[in-house]
Parts: C-alpha cells; structure tokens; sequence
C-alpha cells in the first residue's frame, strides 16, 4: 500500500473500524514511514484538541424543566377534552386577531372615555374587552 | 446485547416521569454540547436540546427499538440541530458566533493561554461543512461507531468513513492555515 493509500485509511485506523486485514497493512507501512506516522499523529493532536474543548454543564434545574413541561404537554393533551382545546385554541385565534387590530397598549391602557368616539369600533372594543374580564385574563 | 436505555425509554412511554427525568439526566449534557459545538450557539443550543427531549418524551411510545436508544436520541437531536442552522441561514457565519456570542459573551468561557488554540479549533470546526463537523463531533466526543453515525446522520457506513477523512484533513488544514 503506498502514501497516499495509507492516509486515506488513518482516519479509519485511529478509529479501529478497518477489518483485520487493512488494518495490518496499515500498521506495518506505518511502522516504516515516519511521513504517513507523523499524519497519524497530528490527526490524534486534532482529535485530542476537539475531545478537550470546554464542556457545557447544563443548568442545574434543566431536568426538572424539561420534565415539568413535559408533564404539563402530557396533561394538557390528555385530559383536556377534545372540544375544550378547540375552543381555547379557537379563543387565542380570536385574541390574536384583536390583537392585529387594535394592539396590545390599547387592549390594557386606554381608558373608557375613549368609547366615544365611533359606536362601531368602541362597541366591539368593548366587547372584547367584557369578554376578556369574564375569562378572568 | 440489551440497552440499559430501553427500559427507561419504555416507562417513560407510558407516562412515567422519573423514568424520563432519569433518562433526560443521562442525556442532558451530551446533548447540550453535540447541539452546541453543532450550531455554534449554546443558548440556541439549550433551546433546541429542550425541543429534543419534549419530542423525544412524544414519540417514545412509538420506538421501535431498531436502533439503540442513544442513537435514536442523537438523530432526533441532529434533525432540530439542523432545523436551528435552517431557521438561522445556512449561510450565516458561525464562526462569526462562536467569537462574538449573545449580549458579548463567549458561547464557551476559555481562560488561560490555552484559548487561542481552543478558538482556532473552535473556528476550524465552525468552517467544517455540516455533515463533517457532526460525523467528527460524534465520533470524537460521543465515540460513536461509524454504523451509528452513519444510522443518525442518514448515510452508507462508508459515507460516515468518507466524511470523517474530510472533516480530519480539512481540520488539519484551516489550524494550520491560522
């Protein structure tokens, strides 16, 4: 096997997935050429390099987040009925486009001497907003 | 040979918690950093790897077991680490990130003398094409087999073989090139 034969292989020497009989061809020309040893070793530098970049810890309370949020998805689609959850779903469509219309800052803060201005649009702001003090949001 | 996961993956199945709580632990931080030094972000990262175990929590009940656990959990965290690449660009810099961080910080604290030879390996990696940087992290860091690798990423054995001599050499090339 020449040079270049053998470099292709190291990767896969280093990692001893070569069958038997690649693997003993590989070794032997390694133990004769110090060019195709020296490519061996840098590859086992690089290899080390990578393997001793600094680790991530996961935050302490990564698990139990995990699993709390789990447990709540396992709950939700379990135990919430099938037309409970179309009509939540249904509600935060409707929220959503409200929100489109009108904007988050008017929805909270504008106060009710504001109605008076077109019957239409006030009505259903106030409609809206009735809804939303009933659902207790 | 049984896997000592399949247990765990199975009660979890079927709705136990401590079960999933004790397989989330086992996972959590192999997890963290494959996703991590994937996309180059750890805050992505940690986002991602909780999207990896809710699906992972989901789907359990349906494993077929033909694989071992450990690989069907890297290929599902291989496909949202891809889907992270997705949403941000394909084409964004990741070296970029891996310098710069979020709010000025760096996505891997590195003190010491040791640092720059740790960014350059850090930036070499971020150039690697994806398919290389992942076979390389996986075999590396997780010390996968190439029949592992090759069933999460989606290739032949001698594809996993292929890309792990790219990664080795083009690796070699841009920290020798710095």
């Amino acid at each position: 096997m020449d040079c270049s034969l053998v470099k292709r292989n190291l990767s896969a020497f280093i990692d001893k997935e070569l069958d038997d009989t690649k693997s003993g061809i590989v070794q032997q020309h390694l133990e004769t050429c110090p060019e195709c040893r020296d490519h061996l070793h840098e590859f086992g530098a690089l290899d080390g390099l990578v393997h001793g970049l600094p680790k991530i810890d996961p935050a302490p309370d990564f698990a139990s987040m995990v699993v709390r949020s789990a447990m709540s998805a396992s709950s939700y689609s379990k135990a919430t009925p099938l037309l409970s959850r179309m009509k939540t779903a249904a509600d935060r469509i409707s929220d959503f486009v409200f929100t489109l219309f009108e904007g988050e800052a008017r929805l909270s803060t504008r106060a009710l001497d504001e109605f008076d201005d077109c019957p239409p649009l006030s009505m259903s702001f106030a409609y809206f907003k009735l809804l939303k003090g009933v659902k207790g949001y | 040979m049984t896997d000592p996961d399949l247990k765990l993956l199975r009660a979890a199945g079927q709705g136990d918690f401590q079960a999933f709580e004790l397989l989330v632990k086992r996972y959590q931080a192999p997890l963290l950093n494959f996703i991590a030094r994937y996309i180059g972000d750890r805050f992505l990262a940690e986002e991602a790897a909780q999207e990896v175990f809710l699906k992972v929590f989901r789907a359990a009940p349906r494993f077929e077991a033909k694989s071992k656990v450990s690989t069907w959990i890297f290929r599902i965290a291989y496909n949202q680490a891809m889907t992270e690449i997705d949403r941000r660009g394909r084409h964004r810099d990741l070296c970029q990130t891996l310098s710069n961080g979020r709010e000025g910080e760096e996505p891997f604290s590195m003190p010491g003398e040791v640092s720059e030879l740790r960014h350059d390996v850090m930036s070499a990696l971020s150039r690697l094409p994806e398919n290389q940087r992942a076979a390389l992290l996986l075999r590396v860091n997780e010390e996968l087999s190439y029949r592992e690798i090759a069933d999460i990423l989606g290739v032949s054995v001698e594809s996993v073989e292929s890309l792990l001599f790219r990664a080795r050499t083009n690796l070699k090339k841009y920290v020798d090139h710095r």
